[in-house]
């Protein structure tokens, strides 16, 4: 090949491809979306549906036709990367927020913002959501997002020879994927031996590529060795894989979910328990008083269907808590229960006495649907505690909330023939009743028939009060340390007097000394018309069997029920009969909320507001129209403004710190011939230098471009001190081109896109 | 060795100076003017074609009385011999030997006026005087010395009893142009000064013919880049490959056309060849190197709308070879 020849044949491989997409190139698309699919279809756990999958699958296509399009057009990467953020922004909304509304489906600001949201808090609400988490939700944001992201990465790469480093792309989105999973793999065929089988024949088949062309083997005998070498290559992948995949356990996937805690802290919120005397029977009318307020209604449950508002696990000397936090996790609409027992399909409606966190439930929930009063907001927010079947809503339900739910009920009741999960972790926090464990249990040895001694003996020398009568009301409410031990009812009086506050707490503190593990349950028993008031309310003990479940401990069994006459018992000292009010409801969420969840809620009703567009309330409403008609177009104009001038500028900085001071020179040039080509001069771009002088409108033009010429075709090469000379002179002329121009003429040349075509 | 950059301005000052002296003479035609130094300087030979009365032969005289050297004039008829172009061997009887003669050809600017009257046999003793700069007679060869330049003309309407100038001889030529009518502001001045019979006689020398050798060695010293050698190779390929060419640009004709591209860039006091050098002096290169065929004629296809394509396709370089 002469030299000449090699000359021509790097000006025309300097020129743009003929064909937009070859076999080669579509061969490797091809294998880049099929692993990045492979990848994200591991995501499979963790969300409900196939909707995450065509999310991300649309990421996935949008992202490499926009980079194989900014490839065919020699656009640069950033380019093709601003491309697919608009694309994200564009796109987003119908994508992976259409369970916002008709409105997300454009591109307004509040779509923008909702998108934004979940690009930042998204992740976090992914991990901490009891998995799957909703396949139609905002969450989709995410595999849209990974998409994008892995797409645009893999066809980035594949601008580079190196025949492995567009696999980092679904490398890297596979490793991303495990991450955010949940421990139990979608597929071990799938993520480990299939993804690594087309991985290493995608690599065999581009290194084959890159070394074609250097052999000096006759055609037939590269064939036969390259079609040897990657068929060994397949084989050692697929022996590799398909072993270690199957051999690791689902213990042994690092995911992050495991590591990232939960915002949430349920003993911020305040124990029912501790408010039971809000739904006794009182003598005068109190307006706190909830005995025959309606509290909720419950349909498709059976009459005497315990319903939980909440389960307290911790005893702290004070209060019986829920403490275990780590347990409440956000789940979706569907959730992941397995548990024996009979199927229900529930439907609560909250009545005038219920404000709180604690959402009445029954049974294990198996799917949640808010139906009522900010669903979204609530759905969002809802927690779930699988090990004591506790549900939360931070934001707090109210009066006129409708929410139905799925459940399995597990009606079972503790037997004397139950034997007992264990010895209980918090077994010191019932010390101070070890001499009543001991005494009222004394004959037995067994721990589970202690427990049923200890309530029989509550049960036959208990008395029932809720210390309303006037004779009675020296028995306190709340079951701390000292109401439980005092002389006024407790312990150390002559016999126990109390209602099912002190009686639950003392029964789940006892069967705890004794050891077996016990809890105190603050529910409702449902009545026959499903209409739960304050008289309905209960509280209970579960108590923890052999096999791990949870039994009920029902009250009767170990309260007693007969009152406790008009002596006051004996080795006491006499108090004043004063009415001890219930302690003040805790409002919901706000002080005590935990500061995730506030921050939650603030963003989630933040970005609600802009949906529901309240940011226009009170406007005319053909001011609202105006501006939601308008404003849209707006702002994508001015983005798209935006975004030339940055490019413009991105295009302007490459050409000043070329590598080569030739290079800088002829970007200096390009910069009047773009200018002019922006204020609509017709520059012929096949032109040389001297011809597009001629009708560039500056007068210095022409010696512009003699310099350029003699820096590029000079015998010598530039300094760099002459370069920057000739850009200054450039960037004078830049400025004298537009200054005579109107202020509009110059905002258009610098916002037309027209000259980053060229 | 690169010409130095006042060198390249003695050179430009130099050359702008006999196409003032020269234009004194041939008025309004500066460009034509400057395409036929450029042919002296670059050693070469220049075909002026065009109608009768234009000022060929004015040109070809003006130019010629600008060198001071000798020149001569050869007007080519039917019935030239080779010998009266490049000389004859004569037996003298004082000395008992053969003695050369040298014909006009012997000049350092010969005008051979309407070349293509003369027949194919005539114009071919031009051949060798034209590429060798010498003339072999009676196998002995002389040379003609230099600078040595031939300006011929011809007239392109008459045809009849003239003889069309072979292909070989033409690649001899390093350019064709044409004069073409003056314009109004130009002939009305030449009206003016009707009374001067002969305008070439208002042309003194102003330059000696060692400035000339001296200058035609400084404009080999023009750097090309390896970029613009490139473009210039693929013109003279895509000549080959262009529709209605039948004969394309030869390996001498890219010589010749580097060569000249390097006096015209010296003439513009550049010490280097621009891209645009070579579109400017694409048609007086290729205009006469070109050979189309038949169906071109017939199509109305002409040289210079195939040379206008030939710059269109091939791309000029915006960046030297890395």
């Amino acid at each position: 090949m002469t030299e000449q020849t090699q000359v021509r044949g790097r000006r025309r491989a300097a020129r743009p491809p003929v064909t937009w997409l070859d076999r080669e190139r579509a061969v490797d698309l091809g294998f880049l979306l099929g692993l990045c699919l492979l990848a994200l279809l591991g995501l499979g756990p963790s969300f409900a549906g196939a909707g995450f999958a065509i999310a991300g699958l649309l990421g996935l296509v949008v992202s490499i036709g926009i980079g194989q399009a900014a490839w065919a057009k020699r656009l640069p990467a950033i380019a093709a990367v601003v491309m697919v953020l608009i694309a994200f922004v564009m796109l987003g909304g119908p994508v992976a927020l259409r369970s916002l509304g008709a409105t997300a489906y454009l591109p307004l600001p509040g779509t923008v913002l909702a998108l934004l949201d979940e690009v930042v808090f998204g992740w976090k609400d992914l991990l901490t959501t009891l998995p799957p988490v909703d396949g139609g939700g905002t969450l989709l944001v995410l595999p849209w997002l990974l998409g994008l992201v892995a797409g645009t990465v893999g066809v980035l790469l594949l601008r580079f020879r190196h025949p492995a480093l567009p696999l980092l792309a679904p490398l890297g989105l596979l490793v991303v994927v495990i991450l955010l999973g949940v421990a139990r793999p979608a597929s071990i065929w799938l993520q480990g031996a299939t993804f690594a089988t087309i991985a290493f024949a995608w690599l065999a088949l581009r290194h084959r590529r890159g070394v074609s062309g250097r052999s000096v083997d006759t055609p037939t005998a590269v064939r036969v060795r390259r079609g040897g070498a990657a068929a060994v290559l397949l084989a050692v992948a697929a022996g590799l894989a398909v072993p270690l995949s199957a051999a690791v356990g689902d213990d042994d996937r690092v995911v992050l979910r495991d590591h990232v805690e939960p915002p949430f802290e349920v003993g911020d919120y305040s124990s029912p328990l501790a408010s039971f005397r809000r739904y006794v029977e009182m003598e005068e009318p109190d307006p706190s008083n909830l005995w025959d307020t309606e509290l909720f209604t419950v349909t498709g449950a059976s009459a005497g269907a315990r319903v939980r508002i909440a389960t307290l696990d911790r005893y702290d000397g004070v209060v019986y808590g829920a403490g275990d936090s780590a347990g409440f996790q956000r789940v979706s609409s569907v959730i992941d229960n397995p548990v024996p027992g009979d199927r229900v399909e529930v439907s609560i409606e909250v009545g005038p006495g219920w404000n709180d966190v604690w959402l009445p439930t029954v049974g294990a929930l198996q799917s949640m649907n808010f139906e009522q009063g900010e669903p979204r907001v609530k759905a969002e927010s809802f927690r779930y505690n699988l090990n004591t079947a506790t549900a939360v809503v931070p934001t707090g339900v109210r009066e006129g909330d409708v929410y139905s739910f799925g459940a399995v009920i597990d009606e079972r009741e503790l037997q004397p023939e139950d034997l007992g999960y264990g010895p209980p972790e918090a077994r010191e926090s019932a010390e101070f009743l070890e001499t009543q464990a001991v005494q009222w249990s004394a004959g037995h040895s067994e721990p589970m028939a202690r427990v049923f001694a200890i309530a029989e003996y509550m049960r036959r020398d208990g008395h029932y009060s809720d210390g309303v009568l006037e004779s009675e009301r020296i028995y306190l409410a709340g079951h701390h340390r000292h109401r439980l031990t005092d002389g006024q009812g407790g312990v150390n009086s002559v016999f126990l007097v109390g209602n099912d506050e002190q009686y639950a707490a003392w029964m789940a503190l006892l069967a705890t000394r004794v050891g077996v593990p016990a809890r105190v349950v603050m529910g409702a028993v449902l009545p026959e018309d499903g209409v739960v008031r304050g008289e309905h309310v209960q509280a209970w003990v579960e108590v923890r069997i052999a096999d791990g479940r949870w039994v009920t401990l029902p009250r009767e069994r170990y309260m007693g029920t007969s009152q406790p006459g008009e002596l006051p018992p004996q080795q006491s000292t006499q108090v004043s009969g004063v009415n001890v009010p219930p302690p003040a409801p805790i409002p919901p969420p706000s002080a005590l909320m935990d500061q995730a969840d506030a921050e939650l809620n603030a963003r989630r009703q933040r970005r609600d507001a802009d949906l529901d567009e309240p940011f226009l309330a009170g406007w005319p409403t053909w001011l609202k129209v105006t501006l939601v008609s308008t404003g849209a177009p707006i702002l994508l104009l001015g983005a798209a403004m935006g975004l030339v001038v940055l490019l413009k500028r991105i295009r302007r900085r490459r050409r000043r710190t070329a590598a080569r001071m030739t290079a800088r020179v002829i970007g200096g040039w390009r910069e009047l011939v773009d200018l002019a080509v922006d204020l609509g001069v017709a520059v012929p771009g096949r032109a040389t230098r001297r011809e597009q002088a001629l009708v560039l409108p500056t007068a210095a033009a022409g010696e512009l471009a003699r310099r350029a010429d003699a820096h590029v075709f000079g015998p010598e090469v530039p300094p760099d001190w002459v370069v920057d000379d000739y850009w200054q002179h450039v960037l004078t002329e830049h400025q004298a081109m537009t200054a005579g121009l109107t202020r509009r003429r110059r905002f258009v040349a610098a916002v037309h896109p027209r000259s980053l075509w060229g | 060795m690169t010409i130095t950059a006042d060198q390249a301005a003695w050179f430009s000052q130099t050359f702008n100076a006999m196409a003032d002296n020269i234009e004194k003479a041939v008025l309004g035609k500066r460009d034509v003017i400057k395409v036929v130094l450029a042919a002296m300087l670059s050693e070469g030979h220049i075909l002026l074609e065009d109608y009768p009365g234009t000022g060929k032969t004015m040109l070809a005289r003006a130019l010629a009385n600008t060198v001071q050297g000798s020149h001569a004039r050869i007007q080519f008829t039917p019935d030239l011999l080779p010998s009266d172009v490049t000389g004859v061997t004569v037996y003298d009887q004082h000395k008992g030997s053969f003695e050369f003669h040298p014909g006009p050809i012997f000049h350092t600017i010969v005008l051979a006026d309407e070349i293509n009257r003369a027949s194919p046999k005539t114009q071919s003793a031009l051949l060798e005087v034209m590429e060798e700069g010498r003339v072999t007679v009676d196998g002995t060869p002389h040379s003609v010395g230099r600078p040595f330049m031939v300006i011929a003309t011809q007239n392109p309407i008459e045809q009849a009893g003239t003889y069309r100038l072979p292909e070989a001889q033409l690649d001899r030529f390093l350019m064709k142009t044409s004069v073409g009518y003056p314009d109004t502001a130009a002939t009305v001045e030449l009206l003016l000064n009707a009374s001067v019979r002969d305008r070439a006689g208002l042309v003194s020398p102003i330059i000696t013919a060692d400035t000339i050798v001296q200058m035609s060695g400084l404009a080999d010293q023009v750097y090309v880049d390896q970029a613009v050698l490139a473009y210039l190779a693929e013109i003279a390929e895509e000549s080959r490959r262009v529709p209605h060419v039948k004969l394309g640009l030869s390996p001498r004709g890219c010589l010749a056309y580097v060569r000249v591209a390097k006096t015209w860039a010296a003439a513009d006091g550049r010490d280097h060849v621009v891209p645009d050098d070579i579109k400017q002096l694409a048609e007086p290169v290729l205009g006469h190197r070109l050979l189309l065929d038949a169906e071109a004629q017939f199509s109305g296809v002409t040289v210079e709308s195939v040379i206008q394509k030939l710059l269109d396709r091939v791309v000029a370089p915006t960046d030297r070879m890395v």
